[in-house]
């Protein structure tokens, strides 16, 4: 059986808010609803509406993309070239 | 590798349920930029998931794309590790010579003798220029004569 959501939390120490965003717009085309919410230590992001095929890779495929972002930003504050 | 407190090698100590494989780092030993480093190599080739088990630990959980080249989670879990201290070294290279690496652009841009003669010379020149014609004002030679 299918999950109908997907509940992903990332610590704030390790994924930046940008990061995360930015995974949200990229896959807002993906699922019909996707849930931000921030905590003190962690952000929990929840998917839902999504086809059910993709249950099983959403979000994982969510999450790399949240952690790409993320390092991509971390090295851009570290004088990196921006992608 | 998670033992952190002996300071010494130690083999890399993973648990994987199967279709994944997981294992905690110290940042004492591998600072969150290696992590990263090591990561940002591996989101093309697996799923990467970075997760905050304890102060100054990272789990780093990996998980073979459905298309991936590494389907072998032992090979998946040693070649990240292998990344990762690749990664610790040259952060550790870079901050031991960030120093001279800084002295050696600063000298290039703000204290080049050799700069400084070649401007001198051309200088000498242009004053020379300057006094045989005092206005600059260049006379075709076909009116000279």
């Amino acid at each position: 059986m299918s999950a109908t959501e997907i509940t992903l939390t990332f610590h704030k120490s390790l994924y930046q808010d940008a990061g995360i965003q930015a995974a949200v717009e990229a896959y807002a085309g993906h699922a019909e609803e996707i849930d931000v919410q921030a905590g003190d230590t962690e952000t929990t992001v929840t998917l839902r509406g999504f086809h059910p095929g993709y249950a099983d890779v959403l979000g994982d495929f969510f999450a790399n993309h949240a952690l790409f972002e993320t390092i991509v930003r971390a090295r851009e504050t570290l004088g990196g070239v921006p992608l | 590798m998670s033992d952190a407190d002996s300071g010494e090698l130690q083999e890399l100590t993973y648990a994987t349920d199967g279709t994944r494989v997981s294992f905690t780092v110290s940042e004492d030993l591998y600072p969150r930029d290696a992590v990263y480093g090591a990561a940002y190599l591996f989101v093309d080739r697996c799923f990467v998931y970075l997760s905050r088990p304890g102060d100054d630990q990272v789990e780093v959980r990996l998980k073979p794309k459905p298309d991936g080249a590494i389907q072998d989670l032992d090979v998946l879990a040693g070649e990240f590790a292998n990344e990762l201290l690749n990664q610790v070294i040259r952060i550790r290279v870079g901050e031991s010579t960030a120093q001279i690496r800084e002295y050696y652009m600063a000298k290039a841009f703000f204290a080049d003798a050799n700069q400084t003669s070649i401007d001198a010379l051309l200088a000498e020149l242009d004053q020379e220029e300057l006094e045989e014609d005092p206005l600059e004002i260049s006379v075709p030679w076909e009116e000279e004569g």
